[in-house]
């Protein structure tokens, strides 16, 4: 009992320290200021990271992490079994073009299976955070349904994109729901850009000790100098975070479609692809959203 | 002094120098109780009492006592051409509307010209007569009023400037300057009901612009009489339908008195005239507090519902393009016909689910206007949808609606099968990869 209790904290601890340590130096999102105007409850927001999770914890995770563990005392042979079953499920339904192209494993349906699955907890929780973020309000502007079926295109172009833009065609398997929650992102740049974003920033907290240390003595400006000294949250506006994202994502796409490489284990292509796709939101989001939008007024 | 006279110059000050209108009204009640001869009493205590009907009677009473008190005439004057009467509809006098001749023109500008010598040369009484004399010609010169009005103010002679406004207004003037010069007399004098009479009549000129027409009404709402500011201004909203100063302060009205649906009309419709200017944004923000209201046209826009139904082909063409091994352009006609099942099918659903009230369709179908026009209720919290504005549109049945939606999602099921028909035929027999790495192959290379 003691040992599992201390195998839970253990594992907590690791994600705090996660946290704070991904988001020192870059900012984190975990909510954003905007009112959700049609409804209070992001039924499939909350759907797709329960799935999400549910897919990595149960189908996922026993095979990684014990399979890790036995590695680490020793027992190789159980290790290597369950992690060459973790390896074969990444295989087999991750997103490989091969599988389109040459009709294997379960052909296009890897597409929609590879937007559930995730390589490890960490990358799972980075995704279901900004999916939390962005997913809200974009639900909101759609409305379930039309969300759901926006999502899932996004995920599609992403995935698609990045097989059909890389020359080289590595044909390695691609997991992960960030292609659609890239989609997420640009749609709601394209929706709510005055909109702002609460963040986890450890540098930004201290940049912004100063500023109002110096704000309060001096009075102005007068939000900053009546604001709290320390803030372990920052609030930037959402344009600058997504432009940040963008051009972040930009670069290495255009080397990758350039040299037809995947320099890192990141699929930035997929993610640059499934941020463009977010134009498609004007066929999902309410009908009276689309005519203010195309009226220039705020949505 | 006795207690009549003690309580009407009480009442007299209440109003004067309070601008108390109800303890005014009071106290000369009382006074006149106690003297019911005293015309000035009625007089004063018809300066209190907004209703002109009113204000005749109690002028009439100091008329009775003294029939040629010419103060009782010219109230009891200006209520008979003034409050029964708009002023749009008044058939403007020769005086206030004459064309003058070129004569009169050339003379006026000499005689306000030498005003301005006057003025300069610090004769400011001889001034006040050229502009009077001016007024003598053109009862509502603009200038000349704003001139004599300016300094005979200044000079305290403030039943003089009355008296020159006035003339002006029994004339038949049309000029918003002169009435906003009239109500800031009144307010001088104490003259609640005049100001209010004055407001009301001033909205309605062809002239007014909505800013006079807003400053008029936020009077009224000072004075917490929403209700008759509310009245005013549905009164000459139809006249500056682009008005969006005026469309977004009847939406304030209507939010002041709860009807939140009511404001959003007004907003929207302020908003939908552009969000260029700042009562456009204004709008525009106010709406964000609330859940937005969806149109007829929208609703029953034809074209946003085969947008919907492009996105479900949109969804089908990428996925043809998965299932044709990448290829866009190798398609082949059962995927294209896939394509086109999803965007015909998809169109029933929606037009089934979510658009029943698309104009053409709905009539074409048979569709009729429920009975009960769909109000929204404003306390059900679980918006799924933007409040409904109430809809005179046609609505498809019930039982229509159901077999289109049924004819939609088998069309959606068919053309699922025509575009993703290998992905399907693999998920009855998948073909297991033969390429996987080995766990020691990848521990060792770079895969991810």
């Amino acid at each position: 009992m003691i040992g599992a209790f201390a195998l839970f904290l253990a594992f907590m601890l690791q994600i705090v320290l996660w946290l704070v340590v991904s988001s020192f130096i870059l900012p984190m999102p975990f909510s954003d200021t905007g009112t959700v105007r049609y409804r209070t409850l992001p039924y499939i927001t909350i759907g797709l990271i329960i799935i999400n999770s549910l897919i990595f914890i149960v189908l996922q995770a026993p095979n990684l992490y014990q399979g890790l563990a036995a590695m680490d005392e020793g027992d190789r042979l159980t290790g290597a079994t369950l992690l060459t079953d973790y390896v074969q499920q990444v295989w087999t339904f991750g997103f490989r073009t091969s599988y389109m192209r040459n009709a294997i494993s379960i052909g296009g349906f890897t597409t929609f299976t590879s937007m559930f699955m995730h390589a490890d907890l960490f990358h799972l929780l980075g995704n279901m955070i900004f999916l939390w973020t962005f997913g809200r309000r974009v639900e909101d502007a759609c409305g379930p349904w039309r969300f759901l079926l926006f999502y899932l295109l996004a995920g599609m172009i992403a995935n698609l994109g990045s097989g059909v833009l890389n020359p080289a065609d590595l044909d390695r398997p691609s997991v992960g729901a960030s292609g659609a929650i890239a989609g997420l992102m640009g749609a709601y740049l394209l929706l709510f850009p005055g909109a702002q974003v609460n963040c986890l920033w450890g540098l930004g907290s201290i940049i912004r000790w100063p500023i109002v240390v110096v704000a309060h003595a001096i009075g102005l400006p007068k939000s900053l100098s009546i604001a709290p000294m320390w803030r372990w949250t920052v609030r930037i506006p959402a344009w600058t975070f997504l432009f940040y994202f963008l051009i972040r994502e930009l670069l290495p796409s255009f080397e990758v479609m350039q040299q037809g490489a995947e320099l890192s284990g990141v699929n930035n292509l997929a993610h640059l692809v499934g941020f463009l796709a977010a134009l498609t939101i004007v066929f999902f989001a309410r009908k009276d959203l689309v005519m203010r939008f195309f009226s220039g007024r705020t949505v | 002094m006795n207690d009549a006279q003690t309580l009407f110059r009480e009442g007299v000050l209440a109003l004067r120098e309070r601008k108390d209108a109800a303890e005014a009204r009071r106290l000369l009640t009382e006074s006149l109780r106690i003297d019911p001869q005293n015309e000035m009493a009625w007089l004063w205590l018809a300066r209190t009492i907004s209703d002109p009907q009113k204000r005749l009677q109690c002028v009439e009473r100091a008329l009775a006592i003294n029939p040629a008190n010419e103060q009782a005439l010219a109230i009891k004057r200006q209520l008979n051409g003034g409050a029964a009467e708009a002023v749009s509809e008044k058939k403007p006098t020769t005086a206030a509307n004459r064309k003058l001749s070129l004569n009169e023109e050339k003379r006026l500008r000499a005689m306000l010209k030498e005003a301005d010598d006057l003025v300069e040369a610090g004769d400011v009484e001889g001034a006040i007569e050229k502009w009077v004399t001016v007024l003598d010609i053109q009862v509502d010169h603009e200038i000349a009023m704003r001139n004599a009005v300016g300094y005979l103010s200044r000079l305290k002679y403030i039943d003089d400037a009355r008296e020159l406004v006035w003339r002006a207004l029994d004339a038949g003037t049309q000029h918003p300057s002169i009435y906003l010069t009239a109500i800031d007399i009144a307010r001088h004098k104490g003259e609640f009901a005049e100001m209010e009479t004055l407001g009301e009549r001033l909205v309605k000129l062809p002239d007014v612009d909505d800013a006079m027409i807003v400053s008029i009404v936020d009077r009224f709402i000072q004075q917490e009489q929403h209700m008759r500011a509310l009245e005013i201004l549905s009164s000459v909203i139809e006249d500056h339908p682009k008005s969006q100063k005026l469309l977004t302060r009847m939406g304030d009205l209507h939010k002041m008195a709860g009807r939140d649906a009511e404001a959003l009309k007004f907003y929207d419709r302020a908003a939908r005239l552009g969000t260029g200017t700042k009562e456009g944004r204004e709008a525009d923000q106010k709406l964000l507090e609330h859940v937005p209201a969806s149109s007829d046209r929208e609703r029953g826009s034809v074209a946003l519902a085969l947008r919907e139904a492009a996105g479900i082909a949109v969804i089908f063409i990428v996925l043809a393009w998965h299932d044709a091994g990448l290829d866009l352009f190798n398609l082949g006609l059962e995927r294209w016909l896939g394509v086109l099942l999803a965007f015909v099918g998809g169109y029933l659903l929606i037009t089934a689910t979510s658009s029943p009230q698309q104009i053409p369709i709905a009539k074409w179908l048979g569709g009729k206007v429920p009975e009960n026009a769909n109000i929204p209720d404003e306390e059900d919290e679980d918006f799924d949808e933007p409040i409904a504005q109430a809809s005179q549109l046609p609505i498809i049945s019930d039982g229509l609606r159901f077999v289109l939606g049924i004819g939609g999602a088998g069309l959606l099921v068919a053309a699922f099968a025509l575009v993703f028909s290998v992905a399907l035929g693999l998920l009855m027999n998948p073909v297991p990869p033969t390429d996987i790495p080995s766990l020691d192959q990848l521990l060792t290379g770079r895969w991810w």
